[in-house]
Order: C-alpha cells, then sequence, then structure tokens
C-alpha cells in the first residue's frame, strides 16, 4: 500500500498533543551526523534513531544556529472506531518476522475502518508502539509453558472485553496458527486460513496444497501467512497499557517440558548444529566421537561421501541437503563451490583447515588455519575435561 | 479395556503431479495407529467420508487394516457435520487425524472442530504417542527437530506432524482384500460446502517494504552494537590453542548449553 502523507497528516492532527503540533523543522545534516554509524568502507547511516535533545543542541550549537527540537511524538488513538486484536507469538520477548506481518495485517485492516490495533501479548515484549500497536494487554505469570487451553481462554476473554472486528494471528504451526484454531472452534466461527492479502475487505488465502488462491469476505478471525502482512508505517504508536481480564481455565493438557534431541532421526536439513568433515581427516571414528560430544549432526563433502566414510545421505552440498544450521563446523573441508552452496543459510561457519587460501576460509565467521585431525583430537580431550569439571 | 483409535483419512493429491494419493498426514496418522494396535491390541477404525468407489482409499487398506469406513457423501456436500456426527455417536478413545487436507481450502480446521464437538482435548503436530490407562503423552515435533512432552487426559483429539515416522507401503492383496464398509449417517444435516471464488495461486508477495525497512533497521543497530566479527581468522596456533577458540566459540553463541543435553 502506498502511503499517503497528507491524508495521515490530516488524520494525525487532532490526536496529536499541542506541543507536536507545532511543525519542526527538520534539521538533515544533524540527523545525518548522529545516525552514521562506526567508519568503515562503507557510508552507513542509521536514520531509525531519534535525536536526542543534547545531539541536536549539540548540532545545532555548532552551526551557531538555535534550531527548534524535533520530538518523536507517538500517534495518539484516542477513541477509535473499533478494535483490531493482534496475537503475535513473541515467543522469546520479541516480535519475528513472522509476527509483524501480522502486525502489519491488523494495522491495514485497523486503518480501513478507522479502528485502533491492540497487541495481545504473553510475555512483556519490547517495542511494540514501533511495530504499530496502539495499546498492548499483557497476560503473564499464568502461561508459562505450553499452555494452548489457557491462551485460547485468554485470548477469548479478550475477545469478550473488547469485541474486536477483527483478531490476526500468524498462521504456523504450533503458535499463533494452533492457538487461532483453537479460538474459532471455540467461537463456532470459520476463521480465514494461510492469508497472503487483505484487499478492500477481501482476503486471500492460500490452499489447495499451494496451488490455488481462494478468496473470501475477510472474517472476523484470521490467520496470515508469512511475508504477508502489510505495511507497518513508521509512524510510532502509543502501546498503552490495557488491563487484562482475569483468565481461569482447568487445562488437560500438561508441558512435560522439552525432550533431548535425537539426533539420528532428524532430518539434516532440519540440524541446529552440524559438524562435516572432508579429505582432512584421518580417524573417523574420533569425528563421530566429537559429534556425540558436541550434540550435533553428521554430515561431509563429497569426497568424505564417495570414500565411503560416511552414507550418501549424510552428504552437504548442491547434490546432497541444503542445510540451515545455526552452526556449521567444517572439518577439513576446503569448500567447492557445490559445498559452499549448500551450506549458504547456515548462520554461523567455523572452517579449520590447513590451506589459507581455501575458499570456505572466506565463508567462515572463524577460520583457523592448521590440521582438522590434530584439532579434533584437542578438541575432544578439552571437552572431556570440561565434562569432568561439570 | 479395549482402546479404540479413530483415524481420519482423505484423499489427497501429489504436489507436482497434482494426482490423488493417500494424504501424506493421514497416512503417517495411520501409520501411528497401525503401530498402537500392533503394541497396545487397540482396535483401528479407519474412517472417510466421501465417495466409496474413490480408488485411493484402497492404498489405505493396503497398510493392513482389515476394513475402512466410508461414509457415503455426494461431491460438493460438507464432510464435517457426518463425521462429527459419526464420531460423536462411536465416541472413540484416540482420534488421530492429518495436520491439513491436501486439496480444497486446506484450513486444518477440522481436528478443532471435531474436538470442539466431541468436548475432547487437543494436541497438534504429534510425532509419537504412548498411551497409558487415563492418559495419553504426546510428542509434539517443534522446528530443528525438537521434541516438546505432552501429557493430555484421554480421550483426546490428536493432528500428526509430517515429522512422524513415514507410512508403510501399501500392498497389493492387503489392498484388494480389505473391507470397505458404508455406512450412512441418516441424522446428520446435509449442508452443502461453503464455496469460495478460486483462481491459480499467484507468485509470493514479496516482504512489505515498511517490513523490510524494519529488518534493515535491526541489521544496522546490530552493526553499531558488536563489532564485526566475521572472518576473525587464527594462523600457526597450537592444536590446543585452536580448539579453546572454537569452545569458546560455540559456548558464547550458546551451543554448548546444558539444556541441549542428549
Amino acid at each position: 500500500m502506498r502511503r499517503d502523507p497528507r491524508v495521515e497528516r490530516e488524520h494525525a492532527e487532532p490526536m496529536v498533543s499541542t506541543e507536536a503540533a507545532v511543525r519542526v523543522r527538520r534539521d538533515p545534516r544533524a540527523l545525518r551526523a548522529v545516525g552514521l554509524l562506526a567508519p568503515g568502507a562503507r557510508l552507513r547511516i542509521d536514520r531509525s534513531r531519534p535525536m536526542t535533545l543534547v545531539d541536536a543542541a549539540a548540532s545545532a550549537q555548532a552551526r551557531g544556529t538555535t534550531s527548534a527540537l524535533p520530538v518523536v511524538v507517538p500517534l495518539i488513538v484516542e477513541d477509535p472506531a473499533c478494535w483490531v486484536l493482534a496475537v503475535p507469538d513473541a515467543s522469546d520477548g520479541r516480535l519475528s518476522l513472522h509476527d509483524r506481518d501480522a502486525q502489519g495485517a491488523a494495522r491495514g485492516l485497523a486503518d480501513s475502518c478507522g479502528g485502533a490495533v491492540v497487541t495481545l501479548v504473553f510475555e512483556p515484549v519490547e517495542a511494540l508502539g514501533a511495530a504499530g500497536a496502539d495499546r498492548v494487554m499483557r497476560f503473564d505469570s499464568v502461561m508459562q509453558g505450553y499452555a494452548p487451553e489457557t491462551r485460547a481462554a485468554a485470548v477469548l476473554a479478550a475477545i469478550d472485553t473488547l469485541q474486536p472486528r477483527h483478531v490476526v494471528f500468524p498462521d504456523n504451526l504450533t503458535g499463533g496458527g494452533d492457538l487461532g484454531r483453537r479460538v474459532a472452534s471455540r467461537l463456532g466461527e470459520w476463521p480465514a486460513t494461510h492469508a497472503r492479502r487483505c484487499k478492500n475487505g477481501a482476503i486471500v488465502s492460500h490452499g489447495d496444497g499451494g496451488r490455488s488462491d481462494f478468496l473470501h469476505e475477510t472474517p472476523r478471525l484470521v490467520l496470515v501467512d508469512s511475508g504477508a502482512g502489510g505495511t507497518v508505517s513508521e509512524v510510532l504508536r502509543e502501546g498503552r497499557m490495557l488491563e487484562a481480564p482475569m483468565v481461569a481455565v482447568d487445562p488437560r493438557i500438561t508441558d512435560l517440558g522439552m525432550l533431548p534431541v535425537d539426533l539420528d532421526s532428524v532430518p539434516l536439513a532440519e540440524a541446529e548444529v552440524i559438524v562435516s568433515g572432508g579429505a582432512g581427516i584421518k580417524d573417523w571414528d574420533s569425528f563421530h566421537l566429537l559429534a556425540r560430544a558436541l550434540i550435533a549432526a553428521e554430515g561431509g563433502s563429497r569426497v568424505a561421501c564417495d570414500a565411503g566414510f560416511l552414507p550418501r545421505e549424510r552428504q552437504i552440498g548442491a547434490s546432497g541437503t541444503l542445510v540451515a544450521p545455526r552452526f556449521y563446523l567444517a572439518l577439513g573441508i576446503s569448500g567447492a563451490p557445490q559445498h559452499l552452496q549448500g551450506i549458504a543459510r547456515a548462520e554461523s561457519v567455523i572452517a579449520v583447515n590447513t590451506d589459507p587460501h581455501a575458499e570456505i576460509m572466506k565463508r567462515a565467521d572463524l577460520a583457523i588455519v592448521g590440521d582438522a585431525q590434530s584439532i579434533i583430537n584437542a578438541l575432544l580431550r578439552l571437552l572431556a575435561e570440561v565434562r569432568d569439571v561439570a | 479395556m479395549l482402546l479404540e483409535v479413530a483415524v481420519l483419512v482423505s484423499v489427497g493429491r501429489h504436489p507436482v503431479s497434482a494426482r490423488a494419493r493417500r494424504a501424506d498426514g493421514d497416512a503417517r496418522a495411520a501409520e501411528m495407529a497401525l503401530k498402537l494396535c500392533e503394541r497396545y491390541g487397540a482396535q483401528l477404525r479407519l474412517i472417510h467420508a466421501g465417495d466409496p468407489a474413490e480408488p485411493v482409499l484402497r492404498d489405505y487398506c493396503g497398510m493392513g487394516p482389515d476394513a475402512l469406513v466410508v461414509l457415503e457423501l455426494a461431491s460438493g456436500l460438507d464432510a464435517l457435520p457426518v463425521i462429527s456426527r459419526y464420531l460423536c455417536a462411536a465416541r472413540p478413545r484416540l482420534v488421530l487425524t492429518g495436520s491439513q487436507a491436501e486439496q480444497g481450502v486446506c484450513s486444518g480446521q477440522l481436528p478443532y472442530v471435531l474436538a470442539e464437538a466431541l468436548g475432547y482435548p487437543i494436541v497438534t503436530s504429534i510425532a509419537g504417542i504412548e498411551l497409558g490407562l487415563t492418559h495419553a503423552d504426546l510428542f509434539q515435533a517443534l522446528p530443528h527437530g525438537r521434541r516438546r512432552g505432552l501429557r493430555a487426559s484421554l480421550p483426546v483429539v490428536a493432528s500428526v506432524a509430517l515429522a512422524a515416522p513415514p507410512p508403510r507401503q501399501s500392498a497389493f492383496a492387503r489392498a484388494r482384500r480389505a473391507l470397505i464398509v458404508r455406512e450412512a449417517v441418516p441424522d446428520a444435516p446435509r449442508v452443502p460446502a461453503p464455496v469460495y471464488s478460486q483462481r491459480p495461486a499467484r507468485a509470493h508477495q514479496p516482504r512489505a517494504r515498511g517490513q523490510g525497512a524494519a529488518a534493515g533497521i535491526d541489521r544496522l543497530r546490530a552493526i553499531r552494537e558488536a563489532p564485526d566479527s566475521r572472518g576473525q581468522r587464527i594462523e600457526g596456533a597450537h592444536p590446543d590453542e585452536a580448539a579453546r577458540a572454537i569452545l569458546d566459540h560455540l559456548t558464547g553463541k550458546g551451543v554448548l548449553k546444558s539444556d541441549r543435553a542428549r
């Protein structure tokens, strides 16, 4: 959706406080100076950081002027026409990209009916105002661990209190998708699932095994797909806390906690930590021991699989598995282009190789020039020591 | 005590060839139920609502059940009230389903509505199950191969994740032998299924600009707060020092935490 500054201004004027209604002159030089990041080869400016009073005063002084200070005042919606409830997962105290999609979709629905967004969270989450939340309702303390029934009851209580026009969830398997469907079945309503776009009151949901789009009128409950949200405009919202209603349910599902990961049953593409070996490994028994000690999945280059040291399904690369681990430890792998394709989505790579000019050393976050086999042995000794101490 | 397990199966579609096939999630649910039969002596009932002449149903029969119950339903009618009425009469102790259909709107809402109608709790996305007398221990599949243990009181509705063990092959002779039992649910309301306007799927829109900007801001913050650590290089170090550096790197990023214990 295109931003229309004029409409935004008209919309905002009666709502902002009188101080902010006085238009202040922007000082682009000062903003640039404030946002300038650490010196480097590439010019990077962080324009997100609002100018502080000190910054502005300093820049004004430096230029011998006394310019008015720009102050970022959140847009306050005092008396909205309706409420739109957004229920992000926010699992570790921050909004994921999928959560932002849900916020964006809620924002779009609220803007189309002159409403305000209430974000419902189950633990403290920061910067909800910047993510388009006019109000925040927080249910905490009772929601420890996986408690879908209690959470559904909380959402139902919020719906009961606020009577929102729409409720938006991120559609995933065990978070918002589960919660939204629970709420829908309790209300006896049919939600829009896998929603991709909301346009003119109609919603496009993705279905038929990914082959078709279905168009229907926007129901009360909307579950949005990842990457499908509307635009969260850069207007800062208030994020005022609302009082949460009391929730009491007798849960029939109890959380027994996370289970230890069984590495043999996890597909390589899903593994979180991978230890990978190539031509530089002499003693494969020690390699297997290291993988066990680090609780990591085993992978290998084509060379290792061709030589029969690892089964073929453990091959990583363009002709094997494309992996996306958080950590990838490449031991004695030079980094053929096909292998580097396979680890393109790895978050962090540690490489050990005798050749300092090997391609993998350029890709690595930590590159160690040395013999992989002796470093494996040293690592095993060190891990044994650590375990003895603990 | 004889434990009755009901598995709801549907006609799936192959994602590439678009041919009719066993729906993957439903086949995994059937596999899980068959294992329960072998282990606990549970009584299995496979249920499908639709056309009894559908050839794909034979693929489920080939997995080993003696019979498959088909609730006859003309095309264009909503299956939900029929299944719901049938299950409310049968009241099985455990209902297994796939996570979502492979054709149609694929809302994934059916198990929730059934659980609500039956008054059972629902657990979703499970990869394994163990049964007690009054409760079931279910293993919920999460990303990165992690599993969460959940305990639910029986009876329960559970939807099976694609991370569950793969289904066994369908045997031709067994598929021919199994009975397809037609059952009518006379008192179920015949409601037409909701019709939506449908069009071929369009390519996924790229993430909206405002959100990209937000992500960009996060990236900039990361640059501001953490000095560039990419491309740290250690040369000519003793293996012990190198090993220590690797371990420190892993510990710093939280890989060697105790909760990742086997």
